[in-house]
């Protein structure tokens, strides 16, 4: 699961950032903020209407990030078991509002 | 050219005395920080070439010796980034010109994020420099339930960790005495700073591993020295909750800047009647004391009614910076920039540009200082360049007079007048103005990408009233300086334009003068837009700010102008007679796009270190004056206006 994509009010795990898909400056800026495999992230807030920025947690501090950056950061929930049920419920509007 | 215009001259320090640094991230109370060791000892200028400001201030050990602080730019890391970071990098490798390399580093890290400082803390004591923590905001640690044994934290990273909370000027006494310690060491191994200088330079610069690599070190030490005595109680989050709501939030963003507004212009009235008196009464003492003649022409009409016209705006420009300073000291500003960026994107630009395109309502020059924390420099080009078309308080009065002359008084429905509506739509044009040049800038002469919106969201905190005070204070030595230079001589030499060569008896000063002259000769370039000599002649004085082109107008139609209630009266009743309605809207969309306000120039130069970008803006809003005014006329008379 991406970043953008998770359940409001979630934690999460970062398990994995593409840097090939950013340029040098925003890799640097995402590690720059705390943005590294193995932090705890979870998603905040949406912008009004497009849901583009988000708002997260990340560690301990709140990030404002565009959906584009937050595209390319992998993520997963602490405890597996628990998630299909909440990915059931949450990620069909998420995904589509995450395409539009 | 240089120099004139700028507060970019270093100021000086002692170079005798110690110098420390304050490093640390971005909202870690840094500035409050510093103005607590500080005070009003303090000197805010620009380094050299960059459009970064230079913080130094003056600081006495407990012993009475006196150290000099220099408040190094926030940044994450000392990896190169934005020319904020640039700075603080440059100055402790001392890869800055002219600037000492420090003695001493004080960092300061946030108590409540330790993860991401530390790692920061780590990266810097590989510099070698003698150093001393601020552990900060110990206070918010402790509310989040996180108990830090600081003994422990000195032991670990091996420099003293004082903790403080800046803004109580908690530890700052303990602080002092540290950094006295380490002058005090500073005679014993002198040498060794020196050897680690020469490793630095020898090298080049990448003697520092990637911050990164410092993460797990810092998150092992967060967990070795914190203890979570209970959980956090999230106040900041709740506020969050409201105000980045996807449905409340724009509501109370939009009330907010209706508030901002209101007060910018309802609170300035009182004060800014004041300096008018102010300014009347001083006119009123000079004039007898100096004989008839061209040397009280300059000084009452040149100097004092220029520089006159110009400090009114003080007031609407504190106000504006005081709600400015206080949505940023808050915390708000970045939640009304994240709540923005998506619009801003839409043109082109970040949610970055919404804050410096707001404050630009009142006046550009702040709006245009306010890009500075735009890190892209394409997004920040393109928001100073559009900046100039938000219809400022300087339009108002020009605005005001013409439409009073020709747009009745009436009620179109629904408690709307019609004058008011009107006033309405000259803004509306200003904002889509705007919005379609950045977006035709970010195709063509600012290409790139829509820019970079990620940023840290500090939690709230209650501004400081002192650290809002000295903004304040700054600010307006800043406006005053700028008044007191490039506005004189700017008023001086209209002035002269205006009132050389002498006429003779008979014939009118304004036609006889040069200005008088130029406005003949550009009378036929102007008159396709709609312009009758008298606006042109108008337009000439308004160069250096535009709400002269009103009393130009009363000079050109010989009022007296004795009494300013009656000016305006009477000058509304000739306006209405002597122009058709066509002209009178050309008049107007001109004003809506003419870049007649130097000071606004001379700020965009400062901005861009160059005169490219200055000229390019003057151009292009001429043009566009141009063209609107022409099609306005055009199509007005085209409906027998």
């Amino acid at each position: 699961m991406r970043l953008n994509e998770l359940p409001l009010k979630k934690a999460a795990v970062i398990t994995d950032i593409d840097w090939s898909a950013l340029t040098p400056e925003i890799g640097r800026r995402l590690r720059d903020l705390g943005f590294h495999k193995g932090a705890e992230v979870e998603l905040k807030h949406f912008a009004p209407i497009s849901h583009d920025p988000i708002a997260c947690r990340v560690d301990r501090i709140l990030i404002a990030i565009r959906q584009s950056e937050a595209s390319v950061i992998s993520v997963k929930a602490p405890d597996a078991t628990p998630e299909p049920a909440l990915s059931d419920k949450a990620s069909p509007s998420l995904s589509t509002v995450g395409q539009a | 050219m240089n120099g004139h215009c700028e507060d970019s001259s270093p100021p000086t320090i002692n170079s005798e005395n110690p110098l420390i640094a304050m490093v640390g991230n971005p909202n870690t109370g840094k500035s409050a920080l510093f103005n607590a060791l500080t005070g009003a000892h303090q000197k805010v200028g620009n380094y050299p070439g960059v459009t970064v400001e230079r913080k130094y201030g003056h600081m006495a050990l407990p012993d009475g010796r006196p150290v000099e602080v220099v408040d190094l730019p926030g940044t994450y890391s000392l990896d190169p980034g934005s020319a904020d970071e640039r700075v603080t990098r440059d100055v402790l490798f001392g890869q800055m010109p002219n600037e000492k390399v420090p003695d001493i580093l004080l960092v300061v890290l946030d108590a409540t994020n330790l993860p991401l400082h530390l790692r920061f803390a780590l990266q810097l004591l590989s510099l070698k420099i003698p150093t001393v923590f601020a552990l900060n905001m110990v206070d918010m640690a402790q509310r989040d339930g996180l108990e830090i044994n600081i003994e422990l934290l000195s032991e670990k990273l091996g420099a003293k960790v004082i903790p403080t909370v800046a803004v109580r000027r908690r530890g700052i006494e303990e602080l002092k005495q540290e950094v006295a310690h380490l002058v005090d060491q500073m005679a014993v191994h002198a040498p060794k700073k020196a050897e680690n200088a020469a490793i630095l330079e020898a090298s080049g610069t990448p003697i520092l591993q990637d911050i990164s690599s410092y993460q797990p070190k810092a998150s092992e030490l967060t967990k070795e020295v914190t203890k979570v005595v209970h959980k956090a109680k999230g106040w900041s989050q709740k506020i969050d909750d409201i105000v980045l709501h996807p449905f409340l939030g724009p509501i109370i963003l939009a009330g907010l800047m209706f508030f901002m507004f209101q007060a910018v212009f309802a609170w300035s009235q009182t004060p800014i009647s004041w300096i008018e008196d102010g300014f009347t009464a001083l006119e009123a003492f000079i004039r007898p004391l100096l004989p008839e003649g061209l040397f009280r022409s300059l000084i009452v009409d040149g100097v004092i009614a220029g520089v006159g016209s110009v400090l009114v705006f003080l007031p609407q420009i504190l106000i504006l910076f005081l709600f400015i300073l206080l949505l940023e000291g808050s915390g708000y500003m970045v939640r009304a920039a994240f709540l923005m960026d998506r619009m801003m994107a839409r043109v082109g630009l970040t949610g970055r540009a919404f804050i410096p395109l707001l404050s630009s309502f009142a006046c550009a020059i702040p709006g245009i200082m306010a890009t500075r924390s735009i890190e892209d420099p394409k997004s920040r080009l393109t928001t100073i360049l559009i900046a100039p078309l938000m219809t400022c308080s300087a339009r108002l009065p020009l605005y005001t007079v013409i439409i009073g002359a020709f747009v009745p008084d009436k009620e179109i429905g629904l408690k709307i007048g019609l004058q008011g509506l009107v006033m309405f739509l000259l803004y509306v044009a200003g904002i889509v103005a705007a919005m379609l040049v950045a977006l035709v800038f970010r195709y063509t002469l600012a290409k790139g990408k829509s820019g970079l919106f990620l940023i840290e969201m500090p939690r709230y905190q209650t501004p400081i009233l002192r650290d809002i005070v000295l903004g304040l204070w700054q600010r307006a030595m800043i406006f005053l300086k700028r008044a007191g230079t490039i506005i004189l001589t700017v008023s001086v030499a209209l002035w002269a334009v205006l009132a050389f060569p002498r006429a003779p008896e008979g014939v009118p000063q304004s036609e006889y003068s040069i200005a008088g002259r130029v406005a003949a000769a550009l009378d036929p370039i102007m008159k396709p837009a709609g312009f009758n000599h008298a606006m042109t002649m108008a337009v000439i004085p308004a160069m250096a700010a535009r709400e002269v082109a009103v009393s130009a107008l009363a000079t050109v139609y010989s009022i007296d102008s004795s009494d300013e209630d009656k000016t305006q009266e009477s000058l509304i009743g000739t306006l209405r007679k002597a122009w058709p309605l066509s002209q009178a809207l050309a008049f107007l969309a001109w004003f809506v796009f003419a870049p007649q306000c130097l000071s606004t120039i001379a700020v965009i130069r400062r901005e861009t270190n160059g005169w490219k970008w200055p000229i390019f803006t003057l151009c292009y809003l001429f043009t566009l004056a141009y063209i609107a005014a022409t099609i306005v006329f055009h199509v007005a008379q085209m409906f027998g206006l």
